[in-house]
């Protein structure tokens, strides 16, 4: 099979729809998916911040196997390579994952490689409410 | 009432709960909480066709009681995430498109055979424990806010909270929308992030009941920011730990934000405060909301801290007194409690001579040591060299400092303010022995850079002056460092000589004039010793 690219995620690099966001964490953070999933891929990540040294963590999911290469490792600037395999085609997600850490204090951004991506399935019934106003209903 | 009408109805109780995350400072715990669904909106509904049979509210415990509804009938209860009364108006939404308000739907009880519906947990995996999650941030933000201010409706402005499984739509405030936003992915789940949650909500009240001037985009807490990202931001992070100290069954540590992740987290602390070489001068966002907070907490800091509560009075600073005001930033919160509270002042603000709680995060809102050097003042002697003067403020309405330099005649002076800080922003002037006829001057040393550098060869004996005024609109205040040096100037060769190679003086000059090297290097050991936050 050819080689697909499946994904390609930096830090989501989402449109600015309005200005008070979420403080993030002061660091620059990549990570890639090459291969097919099923039949073995490589997460490629790297991690830097300014002045600091990082932590970078690869964070496989439940039954997706490794085969070589390093999970985590830390430095000024990390890269890592990670060879992995899933069992199936089920969605998935690899996290990885920056920190920086002074004292007690820890800022982390995290990175999602989705494998085999699928909607969520959704949850909750689209309901009218007694005043006619929409609402989504759910159980317990 | 008749006996037979009475027969016909009764009232149906119950208790409704979610199941809420357990974090702390270290990320999630793994466990999870019964936590009450507490005062929202709840409907007595028929199973068979939905219809409205009664309507109440669930207390403090998340507990119900709704009359009226008829014996012998099927029916469920039905709780919003949702509601407007009681000085509470939120709505917990999937997304801006559909606006459903999310809503959980009890198991239904026969009213013939019982009227209690005893205890309904609303899961994580049912789906909407995280919907009635926010809900009760919302509500406890408001709860607060009542404690706070005796003039709120009991109908407020209506606080929007959009949110959804999957969502990465980002977590942030709209102003346009006057709503929360908030991401529902895997690796970044917001949805039982309180302190988030609060932080969002933070923005709201600032925006409705105060002004945001902030300028959005990317930050973090240990940068430096603009002055008006920094106050609303440090607002944001005070008003998250404010509310969450008011309930210390749920939250333990309220100083600190956590931030939860797929894997792993954030946490930084107000209180000590975090990264505390970054988390200085008001235009960092931690150190204002370390100020927030030491100005209210009941843990002092011996050194400097010596103020507990005065909640109301930072909520009635922020709320009544800083509306007027054109650029929203931490000095609009000073002199908002200098009306509110004036005997607080000192002890918030510190000065040369005593460290209170904004000098020890290096927030300069006072005069400094050269006061006062004002244009009818003597003018302090500014010595020649690498030294100068550390720390100078623009302290109040029109401030002007004026300083005496003497340079030999024939020398080249460079005069610089350096190491601006609050947001300052300076305007540099020199002038003649007069003190009055303008010699140079120069606003913004470059684009982008509000710090100021001048040049001129002297061609009069004796002392001359600097001044230096704010410049921009944005501050009042701020601080500077300024320095004035002297070099030997060469002039200009003549025109047919700048052919040959003549590059001006600071310019990336290759040419062998000896006087533009000397200044090079001046403004070189300058340029190295430009604090970097």
């Amino acid at each position: 099979m050819r080689p697909t690219l499946l994904a390609l995620a930096l830090l989501p690099a989402l449109p600015h729809p309005a200005p008070c966001r979420k403080a993030v964490a002061p660091i620059d953070l990549e990570a890639r998916i090459d291969g097919d999933p099923v039949a073995g891929f490589r997460i490629s990540a790297s991690a830097s911040s300014p002045g600091r040294e990082v932590e970078l963590e690869i964070v496989l999911p439940e039954s997706v196997v490794a085969s070589g290469g390093k999970r985590n490792g830390s430095g000024r600037r990390v890269e890592l390579r990670l060879d992995a395999r899933a069992p199936d085609r089920r969605r998935r997600e690899v996290f990885v994952r920056a920190s920086v850490r002074e004292g007690e204090a820890v800022l982390t951004r995290v990175a999602s490689l989705v494998l085999h991506d699928a909607p969520l399935e959704p949850k909750g019934v689209p309901r009218r409410g007694a005043r006619g106003e929409p609402i989504l209903e759910f159980g317990p | 009432m008749s006996l037979a009408f009475a027969a016909l109805q009764v009232t149906v109780t119950g208790t409704v709960l979610y199941e809420d995350r357990d974090y702390g400072p270290a990320g999630f715990t793994g466990t999870t909480t019964p936590r009450p669904i507490r005062r929202a909106e709840l409907d007595i509904v028929r199973t068979s066709d939905g219809a409205l049979l009664g309507s109440g509210l669930t207390d403090g415990a998340g507990m119900f009681s709704v009359g009226g509804i008829p014996a012998s009938t099927s029916v469920r209860a039905r709780v919003h995430a949702r509601r407007n009364g009681g000085k509470i108006n939120a709505s917990v939404l999937d997304n801006a498109s559909s606006n459903a308000v999310y809503a959980g739907l009890s198991p239904a009880i026969d009213t013939g055979t019982t009227t209690a519906f005893g205890v309904v947990l609303f899961t994580i995996a049912g789906g909407a424990a995280p919907a009635f999650n926010l809900f009760d941030c919302a509500v406890k933000s408001f709860e607060v806010q009542a404690l706070l201010d005796p003039d709120l409706p009991d109908s407020p402005p209506l606080l929007r909270i959009f949110w959804q499984a999957g969502s990465s739509n980002g977590t942030y405030y709209s102003p346009v929308l006057k709503a929360v936003f908030l991401l529902g992915l895997a690796s970044d789940p917001d949805e039982y992030d309180d302190d988030i949650v609060l932080h969002e909500i933070g923005h709201w009240i600032l925006d409705v009941f105060s002004r945001d001037d902030t300028l959005g985009g990317p930050h973090s807490v240990t940068q430096q920011l603009d002055p008006r990202t920094s106050w609303s931001e440090g607002w944001a992070h005070y008003w998250s730990s404010a509310v969450r100290r008011q309930f210390p069954a749920w939250y333990l540590a309220p100083h600190t934000q956590v931030d939860n992740f797929g894997s792993g987290f954030s946490v930084f602390d107000l209180e000590a405060p975090s990264f505390p070489a970054q988390a200085i001068m008001a235009t960092n966002e931690l150190a204002v909301a370390a100020v927030l907070w030491d100005i209210t907490d009941s843990s002092n800091e011996a050194a400097f801290d010596f103020l507990s509560g005065n909640e109301i009075e930072v909520w009635t600073a922020v709320d009544d007194q800083m509306d007027p005001a054109p650029h929203l930033t931490l000095e609009d919160f000073r002199a908002g409690i200098g009306i509110v509270a004036p005997a607080l002042l000192p002890w918030v603000t510190g000065s040369e001579a005593a460290l209170r709680i904004m000098n020890a995060r290096e927030i300069r809102y006072f005069p400094d040591g050269s006061e006062p050097n004002g244009p009818a003042d003597p003018a302090p002697v500014l010595n020649p060299g690498p030294a100068g003067l550390l720390r100078r403020t623009i302290f109040g309405a029109g401030d002007e400092d004026w300083y005496s330099v003497d340079v030999p005649v024939g020398m080249l002076l460079t005069a610089e303010t350096l190491n601006l800080g609050d947001g300052g922003n300076t305007l540099l002037e020199l002038y003649a022995a007069d003190r009055a006829t303008l010699l140079a001057s120069n606003d913004d040393r470059s684009a982008g850079d509000p710090s100021s550098l001048l040049q001129h060869v002297l061609s009069a004996p004796g002392p001359h002056f600097l001044r230096v005024r704010r410049s921009g609109d944005v501050v009042e205040h701020g601080y500077y460092d300024l320095r004035a040096q002297a070099s030997l100037f060469v002039p200009p060769p003549p025109p047919e000589k700048r052919e040959a190679g003549y590059c001006p003086v600071g310019s990336a000059a290759t040419s062998g004039v000896p006087g533009a090297w000397i200044l090079a290097g001046v403004l070189l050991v300058g340029a190295a010793l430009r604090r970097k936050p």
